[in-house]
């Protein structure tokens, strides 16, 4: 294996002084998996500066003076990425049901640091998530791509505005109809309370999107200009393609309809959820649409859906590009054990690690910075008593920007 | 009396009362205290522990008392208590928390409590009773804009109690209670964003129904001080990040926990807050919180209606490693300065109310205990206990 290896940024510490943060670290001796080259027995990781510096084998040069961690008999992988989750915010902040259309809500503003599912992802090798808004409306508001530690919001934060909140199916509606006799009173009196009602407010939000856009006259994204709408201003931008619209779509005509969206305005998305996926496989891979599957361990799922175990392994067979995510679902095994479910259920080893790291961060757009091990990227590491998708292994120690933070 | 009275006929009565007990010429009083609060870091004591009150106004302190108007003024001696500033309540509903939130729209900026103030009510008249001579008055936490929280005093029992126009506070809130399940906004998420849409709003040319905005304008360009509730670490976080956004200083109130990281943050941000009140049921990470924040510099005073309360808090936070003078603080000068009234309560500097408690000790050790209270230079609560201590026996 030959190794890559960044110069100058070594050098550069070296000449600074090594400052205590920028000290650099050599993990060495683990089975290290990398996600976009093959696993290296016996490798070497080299981190400086919060960013890996080198990945190679047992031969990798390495700086005088590093300290080094052994990792002898240890797997070392890249921290797993989960591309759809709720974590560090409550049940009762996810849906704000003053309207059904609330594009530029951001589920920043409801995030606590101190959620503890955040440090228990952290402790099963989780270091970056993104965090959804819920499913209650059909149009629900901004996520946000965070780290799993910090003390505060900014500390997290890795990417703003990440993805706006679409759903499809009986969701949205379940609140706003007399479901067990009765009439809904106050804010509930409202559409949608049908599958149809669902995309009709999808799409007439789109409309008054591109009518807003027609009918501005003042530059534009300028907060000052009268009439300034900030939620048709993310919609215009979700048209534009500068925000991927993530569509939660689980039965098969849901997932139909997603597609369906999409074409009709022309807007980048992905289907989210999606349990019913291997029924439309063949539609998903012509629309060339990504699939991020959430849980896919466990055995019912909303809107009566029917789940199927080789749902992934048919995604891949396909080549529609596709990750699993743990979901708002709080019944997930957490994110690698879902991995290892996939793994048991056909879906090769390498695509299912691949699939809670590399292809994760694809989906969110944070790819150029986490999911894998290459110089350049965020230290974000993690190392495992054994295989990670083995049910006997665990995260022994997890790693973001080079800092330790485990437990 | 530069204080606005509600209620005219009653004043005029009450001030016909008073000026007979004075005489003629009894404009202005003198007190002689054992030792002299003028401010929690600035104790006057022996001869030095002298205040001058003339129309309702502290008109000197201590040796600069000019001797001629120190003899002219009418002598009261209390050579053997403590003379103190009032103490200051930054949250009361004073039972009136029916009238207090307009809770069908979220959004009531604009609303002043000062309209639902009952200058007769019971709650009001009882504060003094435990050493309170200020409250704000404060829209409940039923709404994330619940309006502008009116400073509020006791008065004696003709005259009734009377509102301190021109200050208080504009009253957020980011706790649970503000989330309705019938309107706009139902989750934190949706109450951020309305106070974001508010601020931003307030900073354009306002349409015709801007009048609520206007209130929020006012407070962001600095003229009322905001107040947000907000109690855990959920609702702190978004709180702060909201104020580093708008570059605006709040009173954060009833903060339960702070983290090590946020009180990094809180450090020189200019947040101020408003504690939980401690009881003898505090966790001990509560009781340590005040010695903590006063390690770090950041200001705070404690949040609860009675005084009683409010001096039970400042006894356990010295208890628990606070300096006494900033635990003092936190229950007069602070509160004083959170609702914009610094310099006219709060502290008995030349030029304040004449608002004071009169004890038989230190305000802030437990054992102590009331004598009078005074509110704009006229008693308002005479002990039952220490009855004998009367300036008009001591006279």
């Amino acid at each position: 294996m030959k190794s890559t290896f960044l110069a100058a940024p070594i050098a550069l510490a070296l000449a600074a002084g090594l400052a205590a943060q920028d000290r650099v670290t050599v993990f060495r001796g683990a089975q290290v998996h990398p996600i976009s080259a093959a696993p290296i027995q016996n490798g070497v990781v080299v981190v400086a500066g919060g960013r890996i510096v080198a990945v190679g084998g047992a031969d990798t040069k390495v700086p005088e003076g590093a300290q080094v961690v052994d990792c002898t008999g240890k797997f070392l992988t890249p921290g797993l990425v989960d591309a759809g989750t709720t974590l560090g915010v409550a049940g009762q902040d996810l849906n704000e049901q003053g309207e059904e259309v609330t594009p530029h809500l951001r589920v920043i503003d409801a995030l606590d640091p101190t959620d503890p599912r955040l440090s228990r992802a952290r402790r099963g090798g989780v270091t970056t998530v993104q965090v959804n808004p819920g499913n209650r409306n059909v149009v629900g508001g901004l996520g946000a791509v965070i780290k799993t530690a910090g003390d505060t919001v900014a500390e997290m934060l890795v990417q703003d505005e990440s993805g706006l909140r679409l759903t499809m199916g009986s969701e949205p509606s379940s609140g706003n109809r007399a479901i067990r006799g009765g009439t809904p009173v106050g804010i509930y009196y409202r559409r949608p309370t049908t599958r149809m009602g669902v995309v009709w407010e999808a799409r007439k939000a789109f409309y008054d999107a591109i009518a807003y856009q027609d009918q501005k006259t003042v530059p534009e994204g300028d907060p000052e200009m009268t009439g300034f709408d900030p939620g048709m201003e993310v919609l215009v931008r979700a048209l534009r393609g500068e925000v991927t619209v993530r569509t939660t779509a689980r039965a098969e005509q849901d997932i139909r309809t997603a597609i369906r969206l999409a074409e009709e305005f022309g807007y980048k998305t992905m289907v989210e959820e999606a349990t019913e996926a291997w029924r439309v496989v063949d539609d998903l891979a012509a629309a060339g649409i990504p699939v991020l599957v959430a849980a896919p361990s466990r055995s019912d799922a909303p809107e009566g859906a029917d789940v199927r175990y080789h749902t992934l392994n048919l995604l891949a067979k396909k080549d529609v590009p596709f990750a699993i995510c743990t979901g708002a679902d709080e019944g997930s095994l957490g994110l690698a054990n879902e991995a290892m479910f996939a793994v048991r259920h056909g879906l090769p080893h390498d695509r299912a690690l691949r699939a809670v790291t590399l292809d994760a961060a694809r989906m969110i757009g944070v790819e150029d910075r986490v999911g894998s091990l290459a110089p350049g990227l965020e230290a974000d590491l993690v190392i495992w008593s054994g295989d990670p998708l083995s049910p006997t292994s665990t995260a022994e120690a997890v790693y973001i920007r080079g800092q330790e933070v485990t437990p | 009396m530069q204080r606005i009275l509600l209620s005219l006929t009653c004043a005029t009565l009450g001030f016909a009362g008073t000026l007979a007990a004075q005489g003629a010429d009894g404009s202005s009083v003198l007190i002689r205290a054992g030792n002299l609060v003028v401010a929690p870091n600035e104790w006057l004591s022996g001869a030095d522990a002298r205040i001058l009150i003339r129309d309702g106004k502290v008109a000197g302190i201590g040796a600069s008392i000019p001797a001629e108007a120190a003899r002219r003024a009418r002598q009261i001696n209390w050579e053997h208590a403590t003379v103190a500033p009032g103490l200051v309540a930054v949250h009361d509903l004073l039972d009136q928390g029916a009238d207090l939130g307009e809770s069908i729209d979220a959004f009531t900026p604009s609303l002043v409590t000062a309209d639902a103030f009952d200058p007769f009510g019971e709650e009001l008249a009882g504060r003094p009773r435990t050493g309170i001579t200020a409250v704000a008055l404060a829209p409940t936490s039923d709404n994330t804009f619940g309006g502008i929280a009116s400073v509020v005093q006791p008065g004696t029992t003709a005259m009734g109690g009377q509102v301190l126009p021109g200050l208080g506070y504009l009253k957020l809130a980011l706790v649970r209670e503000s989330l309705k399940n019938d309107r706009f906004p139902t989750s934190r998420m949706g109450a951020a964003d309305l106070i974001r849409s508010a601020f931003r709003d307030a900073q354009r040319p306002l349409g015709p129904n801007g009048e609520g905005l206007s209130v929020v304008r006012g407070a962001l360009e600095g003229g009322t001080p905001i107040a947000i509730h907000a109690r855990t670490h959920a609702e702190l976080t978004t709180a702060l990040d909201l104020a580093a956004e708008f570059e605006i200083t709040p009173i954060l109130l009833e903060v339960q926990e702070i983290e090590d990281k946020t009180l990094e943050r809180l450090r020189g941000s200019g947040v101020s807050l408003a504690l939980a009140p401690l009881g003898y049921g505090s966790t001990e990470e509560q009781l340590e919180m005040p010695a903590r924040l006063g390690a770090a510099g950041v200001r705070f005073s404690f949040l609860a209606t009675r005084g009683t309360d409010l001096r039970r808090a400042a006894a356990l936070a010295i208890q628990h490693g606070l300096d006494r003078a900033k635990a003092l603080a936190a229950i007069t000068q602070i509160p004083a300065e959170q609702i914009g009234a610094g310099d006219r309560i709060g502290t008995l500097r030349v030029g304040r109310n004449a608002d004071f408690v009169v004890m038989n000790g230190d305000p802030v050790d437990l054992s102590s205990s009331l004598i009078q209270v005074w509110i704009g230079g006229e008693p308002v609560h005479v002990s039952a206990q220490h009855g004998q201590d009367t300036p008009e026996a001591a006279r």
